[in-house]
Parts: C-alpha cells; sequence; structure tokens
C-alpha cells in the first residue's frame, strides 16, 4: 500500500436521507472488511451528525457540500491479483438495485464505472468502482448530493475521487 | 506507514472530547509517565511549522492527551489486547464515530455522550487519545486538500520522544506504583 488514504469528513442534515445509511454494498464491506489485502475506512452516519453540530465561516461550498453526506465508505487494495472478480461481485451486488450509470471511464489500465442512485437531480447513492490489473477501488457515498456538485467532489483527496470530474464533464 | 497513522490519529481522529471515560482514565493510569504525552497550544505551535492551516486548524484546542505503549509495555500492563478497552468502550455506551483500517493497523473514533476516544492498534503499538477543545473543521478540509499536514514536525517530535524500550520488570515495576 503506498500511502495511506486521508480523508476527508464533515455533516449531514437530518432530512432526505437515503434508503439507508449504509448503502447497498453493505454485505460486500462486512465482507472485506477485515481483509488484509484492502485498506478500509469507515466514515459513519454518527460522525456526519458531530460536524453538523460545528460552525465554520470557512470554505462554505465544500462545507455545504460535506453536510450531504450521511455515510462514506472506502475498500482500497494497490496489489491484488482478484481485481477482476471483487468488481463481478459487486456488480452483482447492483444489478437490480436502481443504480444508473452515469460514466464509465477506461484510463490507462483502469475500468472505472460511476453510478447513482437519482431522482431529482439528488443523488442518494454514489458508487465509484475501479477495476485495474493490480488494483481495486470500491467508495460507497451514501447522503443526499446535488448532481451539479460531482466536480467539487473529485477534490476530496480519496482513491477513486478524481474520475469524478470526468464523470460530470460526460454528465 | 505506521507514523502516518500514528500522526493522522493525532491530527483527524478525536473531534471534541471533553472528558475521559473510566476505560480511557484506567489505561493513563496503568502507564508510565514516559509514555504519555500533553500537547497544548504551545506544543501545537511548535509543531506546525508554516501551515496557517494547522495552526487555525488547533486555534481552539485546549489540550491534547496522548499514550503510546509498546509491544512489551502493553504486556506489561495487560493491554494486550485492544479490542479489551474498546469493549468496556462500547459498555460504557461508546459507538463506532469512524475507523480506518491498512494492514494490521487500526484507528478507531468512538463516541459517547460528547466524549471522543481514539484508539490506535498496530502491531507494535498502542495509542489513546484525548482531545479538550474544538478543531477547527474548515481548517482541517482545507489542509487535507492542500496536503500541508506538517508530517515532518510531527515525524520529528516522534523519533525525538517515542517511548524509549523499557523492560517488562521496568514497565511492572511503574504498574505496582
Amino acid at each position: 500500500m503506498k500511502k495511506l488514504v486521508f480523508i476527508v469528513v464533515f455533516f449531514v442534515p437530518g432530512f432526505l436521507m437515503a434508503d439507508n445509511d449504509k448503502g447497498v454494498l453493505s454485505s460486500f464491506f462486512q465482507k472485506y472488511g477485515d481483509n488484509q489485502e484492502f485498506t478500509y475506512v469507515n466514515l459513519t452516519p454518527k460522525l456526519f451528525e458531530m460536524f453538523a453540530t460545528m460552525d465554520s465561516e470557512e470554505d462554505e461550498g465544500m462545507i455545504n457540500l460535506i453536510k450531504s453526506f450521511t455515510s462514506v465508505q472506502l475498500l482500497s487494495a494497490d496489489s491484488t491479483g482478484k481485481s477482476n472478480a471483487y468488481y463481478k461481485e459487486v456488480q452483482n451486488l447492483i444489478d437490480g438495485n436502481m443504480f444508473d450509470e452515469l460514466a464509465v471511464i477506461r484510463d490507462g489500465d483502469e475500468n472505472v464505472k460511476i453510478l447513482v442512485k437519482e431522482a431529482n437531480s439528488k443523488i442518494s447513492e454514489l458508487l465509484v468502482v475501479v477495476s485495474g490489473s493490480h488494483n481495486f477501488v470500491l467508495v460507497d457515498m451514501v447522503g443526499n448530493i446535488d448532481l451539479k456538485d460531482l466536480k467539487k467532489l473529485s477534490k476530496i483527496k480519496m482513491n477513486g475521487m478524481k474520475y469524478l470530474e470526468k464523470a460530470d464533464e460526460k454528465n | 506507514m505506521i507514523k502516518r497513522l500514528i500522526i493522522l490519529f493525532i491530527v483527524l481522529a478525536p473531534m471534541g472530547a471533553q472528558s475521559q471515560s473510566q476505560a480511557v482514565r484506567d489505561v493513563f493510569d496503568k502507564m508510565p509517565s514516559g509514555n504519555k504525552y500533553f500537547f497544548y497550544p504551545s506544543t501545537l505551535r511548535a509543531l506546525s511549522g508554516d501551515s496557517k492551516q494547522f495552526l487555525e486548524f488547533v486555534k481552539d484546542v485546549e489540550n491534547i492527551k496522548l499514550m503510546i505503549a509498546n509491544e512489551d509495555e502493553k504486556e506489561a500492563i495487560g493491554l494486550l489486547d485492544v479490542k479489551k478497552i474498546e469493549g468496556a468502550l462500547t459498555t460504557e455506551g461508546f459507538t463506532e464515530m469512524m475507523s480506518l483500517r491498512e494492514g494490521n493497523a487500526r484507528v478507531i473514533v468512538l463516541e459517547h455522550d460528547g466524549t471522543t476516544v481514539a484508539l490506535l492498534n498496530a502491531k507494535n503499538t498502542l495509542g489513546i487519545v484525548e482531545l479538550e477543545g474544538q478543531i477547527n473543521v474548515a481548517a482541517g478540509l482545507k489542509m487535507l486538500q492542500e496536503g500541508e499536514l506538517p508530517i515532518d514536525q510531527f515525524k520529528s517530535f516522534w523519533e525525538k520522544e517515542k517511548p524509549k524500550k523499557k523492560s517488562k520488570e521496568d514497565a511492572k515495576q511503574n504498574k505496582n506504583n
């Protein structure tokens, strides 16, 4: 693993929650959360609730964006021979769960899929799945995210997030 | 990697702890004084390097208490299993706010009734952090986005101050005292 993933964290308003706080891939995160092959990050609703009580006058745009999160989970493997298998496993869990493909990107040896559950330009769940020849990344963000804020999300320094800028261009 | 976890642990994990839980107090009481660190505003300013964002991030922090134990010390004071501490915190009503695991190193932050406790468990290290005061969330966010973490300063501090390896007898003696 090259670097520890530095995570950015924030808040959430108590309304317009997603169907559930953990997202449709909670079983996948449970299965691999303790797997040494992965780095695992779990930001719970309790954390976002706590941030919601903090005031800040700075960087209001980003703070407001983060207010729209309920939970964030990330699994990242930098050196794995099972990337395709993980990708298919995620795809099987997603099938039939009302996700729309926002973007499919090929970047070098990485295949990236960005999926959303969206209604009225509001995203209740955002998935970023990255499958490379030796790496795999899964990001699952649950909340009430404005579709027009996708590009802002790409600035968060977390594996896989850079592709949201490309998704925004395609959108 | 462990150092990065420790830095993250110090800087990000505690969000606004008000007082110690009993489980945390028990662990601190058992630890030799050389393994406990207290970061006051002046210390944090010294560690900030030239990072204005870091200074802004910690400006309302009253103090940070940090305890680090190596493998021998963990064994000598009966802290082999961090799960026991986590279990004791859960019994007190603490619930998980966030966790991060990389390899066999794990950071977990728990909260209960205004008290926040962060535990770091790595192969050779156990750490506990308590923070009094508030961090500036926006400054922290900006600092992370701009990669302005004063990592070198924290590394230097850690290299200078990290617990010296003590014998089990020393640790046991300290425990008895």
